[in-house]
């Protein structure tokens, strides 16, 4: 063999290696064993769309605690009894119509009339079903709590019972849920919480004890679901992808639904490109999507806030006036004109529900001098360090940490940030080895009731949701007055009462309602609402209309 | 050579059994651990008997030794565990996400290595010339620049500026055809090709050099070779080194991958380890690391056998 003829050959090997190796490489195996997480086919057509897929999904269980990921991964599939729109309005799903009695003790739901994406009714057996598992104690489900005021909930989590006497099926489309005690709020709870009805025919099979973390929930085919698709594709942290159901009670205009796991500003930028239909877009990005060709975008409140847990474990942040103090010296109408881009709406208080009237609370509006002043009162020791924790995920987040640290050291409070692991954080929130800890979302805006777990001294941290570990008894006392007050001005005046409390304590250092901007390409022509994240603007998407 | 393999199998293990020891005790070193991302931390208080049975599926509630002879034990055996974030099996996972990276690492070696070889011919064929210093400043550039930054210049350049190939992952959703995984390898593979390739022309263009002013050549070019024979013979003889600057670089690669993985959210091992160590998924954690210290020793290995083959004055022993 000549050296020409070796040297074209050995160039020929290497073309040949590189192909049967481009051939052999394909995307990740989709979860259902095919060779491809993609469907076969031509590229996306104006027949389905790509959104983006907010937080990598784990296990996609509807029975742990909700993440972001896991909660686009479910929401397509599964469905909840009510909606809790951003707006606070109430949006009927598997429960078509619902009443609460006038003693307050009595929840009666009538269920929608559809049927399961494996075209098996759905009946009340099913919510029977998904209430009385989600309370399993062999299931753990750590949102069990949210069904506490059901009658039987302790003999079930005890094991002296197996389901819930509280619970009771009427008839094929009627569920009537008894309390143990009147509770007026009970339902804003129930339907804020993250709770997916679930087929009892096919999970009812599953073992109690490994159902929560079984690979079943992100398998194509193996979880039956009323939402408005099914999951054919599934490639771990990286994309899910979606096919219309149709039996879902309001069947969507389009095949099919892919999300993509993507950084934000990717997504962002990707929709200039076409490779992405919606987005949420960051607020320093609105103008920059508002001049791409062809992309409109919808905004709306979100039901929740952004605040600082301030630990008041630490006796140096207990007294009220120290708390008033540090609000005081932030600049909160600047945060908001600059890092909210002006897309936010400053609060005082934790109750944001319209039942709450928030005339002539405290604005704490920003001004150093007094916020020196207050601290003085309220015993600050100038020497004394104030720890902002940053977890180091969330660019908006570090953003406004940077400001408010000026602003403490401004007014000479040696405020110092120190960043936290994503993984660090339950460790450090247990051990209250922090001082001021900036985080957001929730679902507030329907009712006071849904702020009992951030408030009220029994929820205190680590036992409860109550992250700063607040106490006001008076506080607890109102709240709980409300829950049994069936008069709904008079719920409400004692409401804005604890509120009135609740501001002047300074809970929180509250920060700012956001406003979410979601951007959406062409093939969208409208229809889109949205809330605080991918997976609430996914709950309108039976009325998402495209080309 | 046999006592030498040998001599070298029996090295090779000891040192991964010292970085197995050490893996394990920094990962579970760092602050914090995975069951901070089970829920959210306003659900921790309810969260109680989750926590407690994940802590021992998980065997956290074992002392560190025993954790680690239990992980020892298993991954002699090929069993790599189950990831705590995912529930599936560490092997399952990473054979789903180790041929992208391979392919992007591959071709990125490849594609690199051959325009490497090509512009260090021109460089030393042409020293002193615009050419040479021209190649030469660019590579110097290149050399300097961050891949991340090149990645996110490229897709500026070439994805949201002028729309001419998609920016991140794959595929396209509902795509997947040979044409639409080409276009979605190119800016990748030719980021980390340029990358690997400004490095690798300077180490041929001074090898180059050297062989050129030797003696041999000069003797092959006075009995009449042609400047392209004497390159040529020179060019094989500066192979060696070369082959064992490419094989050492194949870890840094590595490194290299994972960085543009995040960039162009590649699907591959870089994207799934980064989200593990965020999570403190110590299966996948060991599992890579122990991957990356495999390959490193067997690069070493291969590459002094690669030497003694394409240079026969070298013996092993």
């Amino acid at each position: 063999m000549t050296r020409g003829t070796r040297t074209v050959t050995g160039a020929l090997s290497v073309a040949v290696a590189g192909v049967l190796a481009l051939a052999a490489c394909s995307p990740p195996p989709a979860a259902d064993g095919s060779g491809s997480a993609t469907a076969t086919g031509g590229g996306s057509t104006t027949n389905a769309l790509t959104i983006w897929l907010q937080q990598k999904p784990d296990t996609g269980s509807p029975l742990l605690g909700g993440t972001a990921g896991n909660g686009q991964i479910i929401t397509p599939v599964l469905d909840q009894l009510v909606n809790i729109a951003a707006d606070g309005t109430l949006e009927p799903r598997t429960a078509a119509k619902w009443e609460l009695s006038s003693d307050a003790k009595t929840l009666t739901l009538t269920l929608a009339d559809q049927k399961w994406s494996d075209g098996k009714p759905f009946t009340a057996d099913d919510v029977l079903f998904t209430l009385n598992l989600y309370v399993n104690p062999a299931v753990k489900s750590p949102i069990a709590t949210v069904l506490k005021p059901i009658a039987g909930y302790e003999e079930v989590q005890s094991g002296a019972a197996k389901e819930m006497s509280g619970v009771k099926k009427v008839d094929d489309k009627t569920v009537q849920i008894s309390l143990k005690t009147p509770d007026v709020g009970f339902m804003y709870t129930l339907f804020g919480a993250t709770i997916y009805i679930l087929q009892k025919d096919t999970i009812g099979k599953e073992d109690p004890a490994t159902v929560a973390s079984s690979p079943i929930w992100v398998t194509p085919g193996k979880v039956p679901g009323l939402g408005p698709f099914t999951l054919t594709a599934y490639s771990a942290g990286q994309r899910a992808e979606f096919t219309r159901n149709p039996n879902f009670r309001k069947p969507v205009k389009f095949e099919k639904l892919n999300e993509v796991l993507v950084t934000q500003d990717v997504a962002t930028q990707q929709m200039s490109s076409g490779e992405m239909d919606l987005t949420l877009v960051a607020a320093t990005d609105v103008k920059t999507v508002e001049g791409m060709q062809g992309v409109k975008t919808v905004s709306n409140e979100v039901p929740g806030f952004d605040r600082y847990t301030i630990n008041q474990r630490k006796a140096y942040l207990k007294n009220p006036k120290v708390r008033q103090g540090i609000l005081t010296a932030i600049d909160r109408a600047g945060i908001i004109s600059s890092i909210y881009a002006g897309a936010a709406k400053p609060i005082n208080t934790s109750f944001t529900s319209p039942k709450v009237t928030r005339d002539g609370f405290n604005a704490y509006a920003y001004d150093p001098t007094k916020a020196k002043q207050l601290l003085t009162e309220g015993g600050w020791d100038f020497n004394q360090e104030f720890v902002i924790r940053e977890v180091n995920n969330n660019a908006q987040r570090a953003a406004v940490d940077q400001v408010v640290l000026k602003n403490l050291q401004d007014i000479g409070v040696k405020a110092t940030i120190k960043p936290v692991d994503q993984a660090q954080l339950t460790d450090m929130l247990t051990k209250g080895d922090y001082d001021a800890l900036l985080y957001g979302g929730g679902i507030y805006v329907a009712d006071p009731e849904t702020n009992i777990p951030m408030i009220t001294c029994a929820n205190a941290y680590p036992k409860g949701a109550n992250l700063p570990n607040y106490c006001n008894p008076q506080v607890d006392s109102l709240l709980a007055q409300a829950s049994t007050t069936i008069d709904e001005a008079k719920r409400n005046q004692i409401l804005t009462e604890a509120g009135k409390l609740e501001n002047a304590d300074v809970s929180h250092l509250w920060i700012a309602q956001p406003t979410r901007v979601y951007a959406y390409s062409p093939k969208i022509t409208g229809g889109i609402r949205g809330g605080d994240g991918m997976a609430a603007a996914l709950m309108s998407v039976q009325d998402w209309t495209v080309k | 050579m046999l006592r030498y393999v040998v001599t070298r199998f029996i090295t090779m293990l000891l040192v991964l059994f010292v970085v197995s020891a050490a893996l394990f005790s920094l990962s579970h070193a760092a602050p914090g651990g995975p069951l901070a991302s089970l829920v959210p931390p306003d659900m921790v208080g309810d969260s109680g008997p989750l926590i407690e049975a994940k802590t021992k599926e998980f065997g956290l509630d074992q002392p560190l030794p025993v954790q680690y002879l239990r992980w020892v034990s298993h991954i002699a055996v090929g069993d790599l565990g189950t990831s705590f974030q995912f529930n599936r099996s560490v092997a399952s996972l990473m054979l789903e996400r180790i041929a992208p990276t391979l392919e992007l690492m591959g071709l990125g070696l490849v594609i690199g290595t051959l325009l490497a070889l090509f512009l260090g011919v021109v460089q030393a064929s042409r020293k002193g010339s615009v050419v040479d210093y021209g190649i030469g400043t660019v590579s110097l550039v290149l050399m300097s620049t961050p891949a991340f930054f090149l990645g996110m210049v490229a897709i500026y350049i070439l994805s949201a500026r002028f729309g001419l190939l998609p920016s991140s992952q794959m595929s396209s959703p509902g795509d997947g055809s040979t044409t639409d995984l080409l276009r979605h390898l190119v800016l990748p593979v030719s980021v980390l090709a340029i990358v690997h390739c400004a490095v690798m022309t300077r180490y041929v263009r001074v090898g180059l050099l050297e062989e050129l002013s030797s003696d041999y050549v000069r003797t092959a070019l006075a009995q009449g070779a042609t400047r392209r024979q004497a390159r040529r013979k020179g060019l094989r003889n500066t192979l060696g080194p070369l082959v064992t600057v490419v094989m050492i670089s194949v870890p840094a690669l590595l490194g290299g991958a994972v960085v543009l993985e995040a960039v162009f959210s590649w699907p591959g091992m870089g994207s799934l380890v980064l989200a593990a160590i965020e999570f403190r998924d110590y299966p996948i954690i060991l599992a890579f690391g122990m991957i990356v210290a495999l390959l490193v020793v067997l690069s070493n290995f291969a590459a002094d056998i690669l030497v003694s083959v394409l240079d026969p004055r070298v013996r092993l022993q």
